[in-house]
């Protein structure tokens, strides 16, 4: 039981972690708070399992399809709209990710009469015995979802040019501009990256549950500031740990501690957090003025 | 502006009547009177996030918290204690004042993107709280059979009775609004909002600007809260819920920060304009959502500044320009 619980957080905690690293990702590079980032969570689900029903796709590809779409549907919202914020302050910027957002969930929720659908997969649903438990097959999906895009992530980081540009876009925005990176592209890139990010975790985490509904950003984009936070935001490495705690915690809490006011515990941390360690575990000194830029 | 010297003065006893007389307008349709009502609550949760979003350049996302306190409170203390409801919308409004008091406080230090995203998180950490603690917020089910205002033995329990409250309770916001942003004070709190370390260097204590500005701007919401409680009778967690943030921030992006018309213009848009279309609750949102990004995008002022410089353009101030 005890095992059970342990990998069950563990996992989600990776999912929770694949969620934030996209949402760190956008602060990092460009101090935005994307708070519309749960919307490519819920659309990566929701594009996956249109594909799957309306088309017959199997789940696989349809998976990866909808990452692409996904990901270039966030591109396109940030070249057409966010962008032209950019020199604007973020607190702009962040109201403008939530209208957008909302304005494409009610839009989900008019779409499927509010009514929530059916996302698994055969595969997801078989269960695989490993060492002394029983993990289902989703749950193997997720965690590999999680490993090999946070490792895709950390290698486009440290080891393409493109990621040398977003480092450099985030350690100094105009200093980057002065050594020939093109902000303005890379601004859309990070949405898109930051979308993919986000609509992996939606394919993979959300199907946990068996069933997803419009609304499942929401729960998604509130674990995914507690971990952004806790890990510190702009880092990576900290959104890996911070996510795993979360999920981890949990899993626990859920199980030993238990009910309705477990959240409340997380957005009582988080509160504290921000008050007397607002960098969080791994995060930079944060100004404590607006950045102009 | 025209509205702006409406409002001072012997202006805003005109602008009080001719508004007072606005409840008569609707012939006693019943929907007319619901619409204006929500007007007027929603109003003056518009002024009261306008109030520290222009002032300060700080955007609480979570603001739907200080509405939800104010109506709680309200409510609880109606329903519980049975004491005259003007005192209860009071003690709502003392409440949420506290409220920004704290937040206040506690977020002196922070800007930007960790002031929005700590209220974010406050309100849904009060959300909680409302849901699970059964036995004093009524948990899911809320808080109901909340009485409605009565002065003496007057009761305002019919929608037509109820808008001149609500009425005069927008008024007295605006005029609140007015003289602060007027004064020495609210000077002050324009150039913290403008920037800091300039209005450091002149002297000027962040401190109490900002604890103040968020305490009325609270004081204001949570008023907006109460009248909510004692109009619809009922309260439940999601009235302590991001809608009302929603609602908020939209109504100031649509209409426009920065004038006594921008947050009425947006909040009439919000309320009339799904009406007349006859929208369902979520097509309403998407509008909303839309036009929250259209604004944002193509006109930054506002329709109300918008539609006050087209005036003017026009020639049509109705105004004879005076000499200097």
């Amino acid at each position: 039981m005890f095992l059970d619980v342990l990998v069950t957080g563990f996992i989600t905690g990776a999912g929770y972690a694949l969620l934030a690293s996209g949402l760190t990702l956008i602060y990092g590079v460009l101090h935005i708070v994307n708070f519309g980032h749960g919307i490519f969570y819920t659309l990566g689900a929701y594009v996956a399992f249109y594909l799957m029903t309306g088309s017959g796709i199997p789940y696989p590809l349809a998976a990866v399809l909808s990452l692409i779409i996904v990901g270039l549907f966030s591109y396109l919202v940030s070249r057409s709209m966010l962008v032209k914020l950019m020199r604007e302050p973020p607190a702009l910027t962040m109201i403008l990710t939530w209208a957008i957002a909302i304005a494409i969930e009610e839009a989900l929720v008019l779409q499927t009469s509010g009514q929530p659908v059916q996302f698994s997969t055969e595969f997801g649903q078989t269960p695989f015995p490993v060492g002394g438990i029983v993990v289902s097959g989703q749950k193997l999906i997720t965690l590999g979802t999680s490993i090999l895009f946070t490792g895709m992530l950390y290698l486009l980081m440290k080891r393409t040019l493109l990621g040398k540009q977003l480092q450099a876009m985030a350690q100094d925005f105009e200093e980057a501009q002065l050594v020939g990176v093109n902000t303005k592209k890379m601004f859309n890139v990070t949405f898109a990256l930051g979308g993919i990010l986000a609509a992996a975790a939606g394919v993979s985490l959300a199907a946990l549950g068996g069933v997803i509904n419009p609304s499942i950003g929401h729960l998604g984009i509130f674990r995914a500031f507690i971990v952004v936070i806790l890990g510190g935001m702009g880092s990576m490495e900290g959104a890996l740990i911070a996510g795993i705690m979360v999920g981890l915690a949990e899993s626990f809490g859920g199980v030993y501690i238990s009910g309705a006011f477990k959240a409340g515990f997380g957005y009582l941390l988080v509160m504290v957090l921000l008050i007397f360690r607002p960098r969080g575990l791994l995060g930079e000194e944060m100004p404590t003025l607006e950045r102009e830029r | 502006m025209k509205v702006a010297e409406i409002i001072k003065g012997r202006g805003m006893v005109v602008g009080l009547i001719l508004s007072l007389m606005l409840p008569l307008l609707g012939f006693g349709s019943l929907i007319y009177l619901h619409l204006l009502i929500l007007a007027c609550i929603y109003g003056i949760l518009a002024f009261s996030i306008e109030f520290p979003m222009t002032r300060l350049r700080a955007v609480p996302f979570g603001w739907g918290a200080a509405f939800g306190i104010g109506a709680y409170t309200s409510a609880l203390l109606a329903t519980e204690f049975g004491w005259p409801v003007i005192g209860c919308i009071l003690l709502g409004v003392l409440a949420s004042t506290l409220l920004g008091l704290v937040l206040g406080l506690i977020t002196m230090k922070m800007r930007g993107s960790y002031f929005a995203i700590f209220s974010m998180v406050l309100l849904l950490f009060l959300q909680i709280v409302c849901v699970s603690w059964d036995s004093v917020t009524g948990g899911p089910a809320g808080v109901t059979g909340i009485p409605p205002i009565s002065i003496g033995g007057l009761k305002l329990d019919t929608p037509f009775s109820f808008s001149f409250a609500g009425i005069l309770a927008v008024w007295l916001v605006i005029f609140v609004i007015r003289r602060l942003t007027d004064s020495p004070w609210g000077r002050a709190v324009k150039a913290v909002g403008r920037n800091e370390v300039l209005a450091q260097s002149l002297s000027i204590h962040i401190a109490p600007y900002w604890v103040g500005t968020l305490s009325v701007a609270a004081a204001m919401c949570g008023l907006s809260g109460a009248l909510y409680a004692h109009y619809f009778g009922a309260v439940g967690p999601t009235q302590m819920g991001l809608y009302y943030s929603l609602v908020a921030l939209a109504a100031v992006i649509i209409g426009g920060g920065g004038t006594v018309g921008g947050p009425i213009a947006g909040t009439l848009f919000w309320v009339f304009v799904p009406e007349m279309l006859r929208m369902s609750g979520e097509m309403r949102m998407v509008i909303m959502g839309l036009a929250m990004v259209a604004c944002m995008l193509f006109v930054r002022q506002g329709i109300w500044a918008l539609a006050v410089s087209g005036f003017k353009k026009l020639g049509l101030t109705g105004r004879v320009q005076s000499q200097a």
